[in-house]
């Protein structure tokens, strides 16, 4: 029993860290019904933005933040301006043509310019361990776990409360009614972007202080964030986070109750079946 | 009442708020309007009737940008409105109320009124929106509840609503009422009158024709892409050639 | 085949005798063997439009099978392979049939998701070696038997005859009529069901293909490399090495994927960078980016852009000799038996379609409501009826697009009754039924005389059956409805640069290709001018003379008065009423339904 607490509290903290991850997937896929394969390699950058900012500019994560989120939203911006805007009505071949063609890119020249080894950082203020319920859980990841949830708060009011977060909604729901009420759509969709790969920006500033980062770690993320969005369902930010969470508690509950090296195929293995089951995942709507 | 309202328009002044010139538009290969002519003078109500396929929801979409002409002029307060995309028509002032569900599903009734206003800079827009409310106290008692739990008829007269928020001077309505029978209809016709009452010129497209052409000061009759007739409401409503370009050859 | 290509393979075939240098024999091993990969993957990918990011699996799978089998049990790797392959094959149905219905990025992710499990499951696996690998029995050596060779020229050999083999299946498949069906699918999955092409049975015949062949490159390869580990047979980017071989030489054509093998292995080869390793990876960044390009501007790949330098036309599909020339009878297109001369007035005719008390609903929504029709064999009936009525809805309903809430449809075929409520498109379709869309749909990407093809018969082929060329009879009667409907001259057109009237034509013929017993024609003569309405009139007329029955929506008033024997009103989703056309349009509530109240 006590096992079962250890494991699902450490699988709900890391849950809330996919969740982050995989918002910004969501984000783009209910907007336009983008999915960007290459969306994991944006977080992989981002850490590599946090390392950096400490090693050049003797920033700690915390500082680093809103240098790293900014980029992040240039870096959005700039992806959607040069290619998706070029495949939004295109086939859904040429989509996954394109994001993966990105995904490659990006990976391959961060493996050109920082080389293939592991880099890591140790954030002073996030030593040691934290007790939740009586659990001792790494006080680095209940940081990344809090700065989820205060990022999808943050989108939260965002959306819900701003005018310009409104129109985004509107954009979502229905494109000719929102240019039919003036909303330029395509400022929209920046929009969306800037968003999205900003908040790929602050999960990986506070993934760095537990998680390594080489070029390759989009790779472990990928079908990680993929699965988050799918489990959770589309149409609203409770997807990612709610499905975020279930794959850190199966990945967490499977490590520790089964097998630790087995743990993923658990976790691909509830994937696969919510895609033969139910492909809206849990909350949202079916496909179309 | 036909009368009155012709009386009505003709004293509004000759010079036309909106000129349809020999528009031709269509969807890639297939041409849909095939020289199109109109004009609608300021807070006239005109409506345009015809069968389907006329290309009577394409002439709305190609004055409101969604669509582009392949050749002729759109005009509006003198203005060309050829090449210029829909918020930047919408901002010369003119608001389209698509066909079917244009009211936002997910986002409250308040907030559905909030986004019509989305191109107003101005610090009135709390007052507007509270003034409309008033005026339609069913969507008041609803301003909470998403788009999506009202009416069939709610939802219709929330999408027509919100269009004075923006304070138009010409309103593109595209089948206002299908779906709509008896009180709902009476009320949303009730409501177009209230736009020509504050001086807004309304071009409308309709399936219900003999509703329509009762309440419109003109009307135009679209076949095949071209107007076929025009006149005043009353003339169309009771012309017999129009009888016969709904249902075929001796009706 | 061609001399050219003749030449080419011989010259390949030769090559050893002549050229020693082990690191150039090596390069071109690897070649065929990647290219292989490649192929397989074009089969599925590249015809099918199913973009596979785990194909790697498939390859890993039988590189352990065959090599387990030969170091535990002694079974040479020459009947190894092909328990390699089957198991493959298994596995790709398992991860194919209950993704094949869904998007197209679930089909890709579901992939990744089971390459990424095996891999992790046999990076575990003591049996298999886990993390150290397997190493292939040398003790064995230059025996023929155990597949194991010191020399170079034998592998050169065996591998380019396994390219060749892919190359021939792919060949195969872009001639006759299963490459056809799957660029149907590809490109419209849903017009090609509707013409009773079932999506999910051509598709797991190319999936289970594509994986038995990259199985077998697998084995191959282990034979060849004498050792493998999970990091070189089934890691994750090999498949998308495969993916991207494939995709810039150019997905579904038959050059592509080997062009593309040959460019990037040799490339990769010759310019030290490291291939499916994590090296420094220059050589992939610029994949990336040409992916990219690819994708936006020409998806065809390196094919496409020589395709538009130097425009060579389709080679027909397995035409057979003097099909495509003019029949030699001359074909009556000239007098057109009148419509009535088939139909005896007053004469009862068996019921053909029957509807009975439809419904539909879509949330809050009753689009159909207790709608009951019946279409006698031999008639031509029209729905009419204001926008919103629930026609298409209808049609959709009864060809199994959507699936009624309530209600039943059944169709009389030779006395006995088939259920269709509830069936798949293309199961309804092969009973017998034709339609064609409100929207126009035909295959863009297809020929003019490709597009009438797929609309041939689908009932009762065997599946094997799909590896020949369509019949003569077929392109008969393709021929015929080209000069029939005009549409002669751009028989070799892609359907998507036709224009719109060439394109509803084109539509229509396709659905009649096959004689249908029922046509349902969602309104046919829609946003076209007068000719092109007439010669839709007399196709339509020509067909029913020869006994096809028509249930024809329409708003073009007077051609229904032409054609058609009743009419049914629709409105809200109600029938309103029926009768023959003279009463329907003198009809009070038609009148005012139609014209407003």
């Amino acid at each position: 029993m006590e096992l079962l607490l250890t494991a699902s509290v450490d699988g709900l903290v890391m849950g809330l860290v996919y969740a982050l991850v995989s918002l910004g997937l969501g984000l783009i896929w209910g907007v336009m019904d983008v999915i960007n394969f290459a969306h994991a390699e944006y977080v992989m950058l981002a850490m590599y933005a946090t390392f950096f900012a400490g090693q050049w500019l003797r920033l700690d994560p915390l500082q680093a933040l809103p240098l790293v989120a900014l980029l992040g939203f240039g870096a959005g911006v700039a992806t959607y301006a040069v290619l998706i805007r070029r495949i939004v009505g295109a086939s859904m071949v040429t989509q996954i043509f394109a994001t993966f063609g990105l995904l490659f890119f990006l990976r391959y020249a961060a493996f050109a310019v920082f080389g293939p080894n592991f880099r890591g950082i140790t954030w002073g203020a996030a030593a040691g361990s934290v007790a939740i319920a009586g659990i001792p859980v790494s006080a680095a990841k209940v940081i990344a776990g809090i700065a989820a949830l205060a990022t999808f708060a943050v989108l939260h009011v965002f959306l819900q409360r701003t005018k310009v977060g409104k129109a985004l909604q509107a954009t979502a729901q229905n494109p000719t009614a929102a240019l039919a009420l003036g909303i330029e759509v395509e400022r929209m969709y920046m929009l969306a972007w800037g968003l999205s790969i900003a908040t790929a920006g602050v999960a990986g500033v506070f993934l760095l202080p537990f998680y390594q980062v080489s070029p390759a770690v989009g790779d472990a993320f990928l079908l990680i964030t993929f699965a988050s969005v799918v489990l959770g369902g589309f149409g609203s930010l409770l997807g990612p986070l709610l499905g975020g969470v279930a794959i850190g508690l199966i990945e967490g509950i499977a490590g520790t109750m089964i097998s630790p090296t087995f743990k993923l195929v658990f976790v691909f293995a509830v994937f696969l079946l919510v895609l033969f089951v139910r492909p809206g995942g849990l909350l949202g709507r079916d496909p179309a | 009442m036909a009368g009155d309202a012709a009386a009505a328009g003709a004293a509004a002044g000759g010079v036309d708020i909106l000129t349809v010139a020999d528009v031709h538009a269509g969807y890639g290969q297939q041409e849909v309007l095939r020289g199109v002519t109109l004009a609608v003078r300021p807070g006239e109500i005109v409506c345009i009737i015809g069968p389907n396929g006329a290309g009577k929801s394409t002439l709305l979409r190609t004055v409101f940008g969604f669509l582009r002409p392949t050749s002729g002029a759109v005009r509006f307060e003198g203005t060309s409105l050829v090449g210029r995309r829909p918020p930047e028509i919408l901002r010369q002032g003119i608001a389209y109320v698509p066909q079917g569900i244009s009211a936002l599903p997910n986002l409250s009734v308040e907030d559905n009124l909030v986004l019509a206003a989305y191109t107003r800079r101005d610090r009135e827009v709390r007052r507007d929106i509270e003034a409309l409310l008033v005026l339609f106290p069913a969507l008041a008692a609803r301003r909470r509840m998403r788009a999506r739990t009202l009416s069939g008829g709610e939802r219709r007269i929330l999408e027509i609503a919100r269009v004075l928020l923006l304070r138009p001077r010409l309103v593109l309505l595209d089948e206002p009422t299908i779906g709509l029978a008896g009180a709902a209809m009476t009320f949303i016709y009730d409501k177009i009158q209230e736009f020509h009452r504050r001086g807004i010129a309304v071009l409308l497209v309709e399936q219900n024709a003999r509703t329509a052409l009762r309440h419109s000061h003109r009307a135009y009759v679209l076949e095949q892409g071209q107007v076929r007739f025009e006149g005043s409401g009353e003339e169309i409503l009771n012309h017999p050639e129009v009888r016969r370009a709904y249902l075929g050859a001796r009706a | 085949m061609t001399p050219r290509a003749a030449a080419v393979w011989g010259a390949l075939v030769l090559l050893p005798a002549v050229v020693h240098n082990a690191y150039f024999l090596n390069g071109m091993i690897l070649v065929f063997i990647y290219g292989t990969a490649a192929q397989a993957w074009n089969l599925l990918g590249g015809y099918g439009g199913q973009l596979s990011f785990g194909h790697v699996v498939f390859f890993g799978t039988g590189a352990y099978t065959s090599t387990l089998l030969l170091s535990m049990a002694g079974v040479s790797p020459w009947i190894g392979m092909w328990a390699g392959a089957a198991l493959a094959t298994l596995l790709s149905f398992v991860v194919g049939y209950p993704t094949f219905r869904l998007r197209r990025h679930y089909f890709a992710l579901a992939t990744l998701a089971l390459a990424e499990m095996v891999r992790i499951l046999v990076l575990n696996w003591p049996l298999a070696g886990a993390a150290v690998g397997l190493y292939l029995p040398l003790r064995l050596m230059n025996r023929p038997w155990a597949m194991l060779w010191n020399t170079k020229p034998p592998y050169y050999l065996l591998s380019l005859a396994l390219f060749a083999v892919a190359c021939g299946l792919v060949l195969v498949t872009d001639r006759t009529r299963l490459g056809l069906y799957l660029r149907t699918i590809d490109q419209d999955e849903d017009a090609a069901a509707a013409l009773g092409i079932s999506g999910r049975r051509y598709k797991l015949l190319a999936m289970g293909l594509s994986a038995a062949l990259t199985a077998l490159a697998g084995t191959l390869f282990a034979q060849y490399v004498l050792y493998i580990d999970p990091s070189t047979v089934l890691d994750p980017s090999r498949s998308v090495l495969f993916a991207i071989m494939a995709l810039l030489g150019g997905r579904g054509t038959v050059v592509g994927p080997a062009a593309g093998a040959a460019f990037l292995t040799l490339l990769s080869q010759y310019a030290g960078g490291a291939l499916g390793g994590l090296g420094r990876g220059y050589d992939y960044v610029l994949y990336g980016l040409a992916i990219m390009v690819v994708a936006v501007y020409e998806p065809r790949g390196l094919v496409g852009v020589l395709e538009r330098l130097r425009p060579r036309p389709r080679p027909l599909p397995g035409a057979p000799a003097g099909a495509a020339a003019p029949s030699s009878v001359p074909s009556p297109d000239g007098a057109l038996p009148p419509a009535s001369a088939t139909r005896a007035p007053g004469d009862p005719q068996p019921p053909l379609l029957e509807v009975a008390g439809l419904s539909k609903r879509f949330g809050g929504l009753e689009a159909l409501r207790d709608v009951t029709l019946t279409v006698r064999r031999g008639e031509i009936v029209g729905v009419l009826g204001p926008n919103g009525a629930g026609k298409s809805t209808l049609f959709d309903c009864v060809t199994g697009f959507l699936a009624p809430s309530r209600g039943a449809v059944v169709l009389r075929r030779n006395g006995d009754r088939r259920i269709l409520t509830g069936r798949a498109p293309f199961w309804i379709a092969q009973q017998g039924l034709a339609r064609t869309f409100q929207l126009i749909r035909v295959f863009p990407g297809l020929t003019a005389l490709e597009n009438l093809l797929a609309g041939q018969e689908h009932d009762g082929e065997p599946l094997l059956s799909v590896f020949r060329a369509s019949p003569p009879a077929v392109f008969e009667q393709a021929g015929t409805l080209l000069r029939l409907t005009g549409l002669e001259a751009v028989r070799d057109t892609p359907a998507g640069q036709l224009s719109y009237g060439q394109q509803k034509l084109l539509g229509l013929a396709m659905a009649l290709v096959r004689r249908p017993r029922l046509a349902l024609l969602d309104e046919p003569v829609a946003g076209v001018n007068l000719t092109v309405i007439e010669r839709l009139k007399d196709h339509i007329r020509a067909q029913h003379a020869q006994g096809v029955t028509f249930l024809i929506i329409e708003h073009n008033i007077e051609v229904l008065m032409e054609l058609a024997d009743r009419l049914y009103f629709l409105a809200e989703g109600r029938v309103i009423t029926d009768g023959p056309p003279r009463a329907i349009q003198r009809n009070e509530e038609v009148l005012s339904l139609y014209y407003g109240r």
